[in-house]
């Protein structure tokens, strides 16, 4: 070598590659970030594979009295192909009730026969959780976050009375991940002024807000027991108001965001911090008008293991094999056509997620889903999302729906499994 | 080269060797501490590198092979214990303190290290100069990185670049 200084950029690429080969995930994923030749070594090598979440690979869904919730995704060959009917961690995949009641980061929070399970489909681990002895009705959520820690959390929070039938829900379905991001203190943490700037936060209205005492019974797979944790040590919290009811409280990008679809309108606003106060500010709103839409000849589809469960089990006759994969938000623009839409104007749509690293939105018309470019305002035919196996009724829809980003860490992270003492644990689970 | 103090010859602990650096500079060195180069271990098993001959090494200048030696008779004696099973935590320590000293340098002997040990093999320098170029880059946002490296500003194109990779891993800065 010459004696003239070199600067990094000069060292052969699998110089560097062993260099960058050393970084943590998260530097990592930041060199990636850093130049050219950088983002190729690093995705050349896998030295980053696709380990912590970083696209989306398609939707969990859950349908109105349907056994179980389905994954809508990009056919993709068997190789890359993720197994949504978690065939591994059910002995039945086509009859046994499964309902996916949260997801987080690649994890999945499911509750089956025998209970709540937390799986990993991507990496075919799950894993069953301890009886508890919450008796009341509950909603349950997970919260993980792998750049922080392997292990994850689920919570249980009350179900209120509530004078509509339709399911109480407390807390939205990604308000979990707020947790994950800010901490309880954020959703919990004192009101500037008592009183006053207690606000009801929730999508759902319930009569008994705000409750008077405050208890999440959460399991830790650090400790593998179910707890009590009184998380308002001094009983005050502070609540964000929504700007507007029902709908659509996610996470895209590093923002949380709120979104609205009353028919053809959809308004999305952002959450900001300003002098401690969390507020709303509308950041997006049009008229939906899908006068075209692009089209892509391969489009997602539901994962249904029916048809094709051979005597074996081995599920056949969903296997796409074809060579790449329908990406609707690459720039690869010449590969859709663009279609006029056919008649009526009366449309109604539904917010299925927002795409957690682009600024896109999941929306349902029916069983069409579209994705909908917020900057170009253009629409993405997806897919259709009913599942054959859906008999037909005319309560039929799309109850809930969880935007799937896998994540390709190892081992789900257990605590003592069979240290059998849980602190709550008996029986309530008649499901 | 006679060996000053065994007078064990060629195949003693202490024989040494000569290597010859990109600019002519001969050095030498107990063959001990250049074995620790997967390159050159071959050759010195041979026999090579004794006497007038030295080896050549065309791609290490002088001051950078001066450098590398230091690494190497530093790191000799542990090496030959096969990994110091029982070196003493002072002996330990004693490395440590050598090994953050020894990197505490300028981005471009570093770079020129770096691709000294690659072209050397010498494993620890790998690793230790490695580890050395991540701490540089641990806990910085991409602009910093470029900035506390070296590179040039980015152009427009790139910083836009830049910045739509940075949401694909929008955690990472969170």
């Amino acid at each position: 070598m010459a004696a003239e200084a070199i600067g990094i950029a000069a060292l052969p690429e699998d110089v560097l590659a062993g260099v960058l080969g050393v970084l943590s995930p998260r530097s990592l994923a930041v060199g990636r970030c850093v130049c050219k030749a950088w983002r190729g070594i690093v995705d050349a090598g896998s030295l980053l594979p696709h380990l912590l979440p970083r696209s989306v690979y398609g939707i969990f869904i859950n349908y109105i009295d349907h056994h179980r919730g389905h994954l809508f995704s990009r056919p993709c060959s068997k190789f890359t192909r993720i197994d949504g009917l978690l065939s591994f961690m059910l002995d039945d995949p086509g009859d046994d009730y499964c309902t996916v009641l949260d997801h987080c980061n690649g994890l999945l929070l499911c509750e089956t026969d025998t209970g709540l399970c937390v799986c990993n489909p991507a990496m075919q681990r799950w894993t069953q959780l301890p009886r508890h002895t919450v008796a009341w009705p509950r909603s349950a959520y997970i919260a993980f976050d792998p750049t922080l820690s392997s292990h994850y959390e689920v919570f249980l929070i009350r179900d209120l009375e509530e004078p509509k039938p339709a399911d109480p829900v407390f807390l939205n379905a990604e308000e979990q991940a707020l947790y994950a991001t800010f901490g309880l203190e954020w959703l919990f943490s004192p009101p500037e002024t008592e009183g006053a700037s207690i606000q009801y936060a929730s999508c759902r209205l319930m009569e008994e807000w705000p409750p008077l005492s405050w208890t999440l019974v959460v399991f830790s797979s650090r400790t593998g027991q179910w707890e009590h944790r009184f998380s308002l040590s001094n009983h005050t919290y502070q609540v964000i108001k929504t700007p507007a009811e029902g709908d659509y409280l996610g996470r895209s990008m590093n923002e949380v965001l709120f979104g609205e679809a009353r028919k053809d309108h959809l308004r999305i606003w952002t959450l900001i911090e300003s002098s401690g106060q969390p507020e709303w500010l509308l950041k997006y709103q049009c008229h939906l008008q899908p006068h075209t839409y692009h089209v892509s000849t391969k489009t997602w589809k539901v994962e249904e293991g029916y048809q094709g469960m051979s005597s074996d089990g081995e599920v056949t006759d969903t296997l796409q094999t074809e060579k790449g994969s329908f990406h609707w938000d690459s720039d690869n623009d010449e590969t859709y056509q663009v279609k006029a839409r056919q008649g009526d104007n009366s449309l109604m749509f539904d917010i299925l997620g927002f795409h957690r690293y682009k600024e896109v939105i999941f929306l349902a018309e029916g069983f069409d889903v579209m994705a909908y470019h917020l900057s170009s305002s253009k629409f993405h035919y997806v897919g259709y999302a009913r599942p054959k196996s859906y008999y037909l009724a005319h309560t039929n829809g799309i109850y809930e729906a969880f935007v799937y980003t896998p994540c390709l860490i190892g081992e789900l992270a257990e605590g003592d499994t069979d240290g059998g003492s849980s602190s709550v644990s008996t029986d309530d689970d008649d499901k | 080269m006679a060996a000053p103090e065994s007078g064990d010859g060629n195949n003693g602990a202490a024989r040494m060797v000569t290597l010859i650096s990109s600019d002519n500079t001969r050095f030498e060195v107990e063959a001990a501490a250049a074995s620790l180069s997967q390159t050159l271990q071959l050759t010195i098993l041979d026999g090579g590198g004794g006497g007038g001959d030295g080896i050549p090494l065309p791609n290490v200048d002088s001051a950078t092979l001066s450098k590398v030696l230091e690494y190497c008779i530093k790191h000799a004696p542990a090496a030959a214990n096969g990994g110091a099973p029982n070196a003493t935590a002072v002996d330990r320590a004693e490395l440590e303190r050598f090994d953050n000293e020894f990197v505490n340098i300028d981005q471009s002997v570093l770079y020129s290290l770096i691709m000294a040990a690659h072209n050397l093999e010498i494993e620890g320098l790998q690793s230790l100069v490695a580890k050395k170029v991540a701490d540089m880059i641990k806990g910085k946002s991409p602009m910093e990185i470029r900035r506390t490296l070296g590179f040039p500003d980015p152009t427009p194109e790139e910083q836009a670049e830049m910045n739509a990779h940075m949401l694909e891993y929008g955690w990472a800065y969170e």
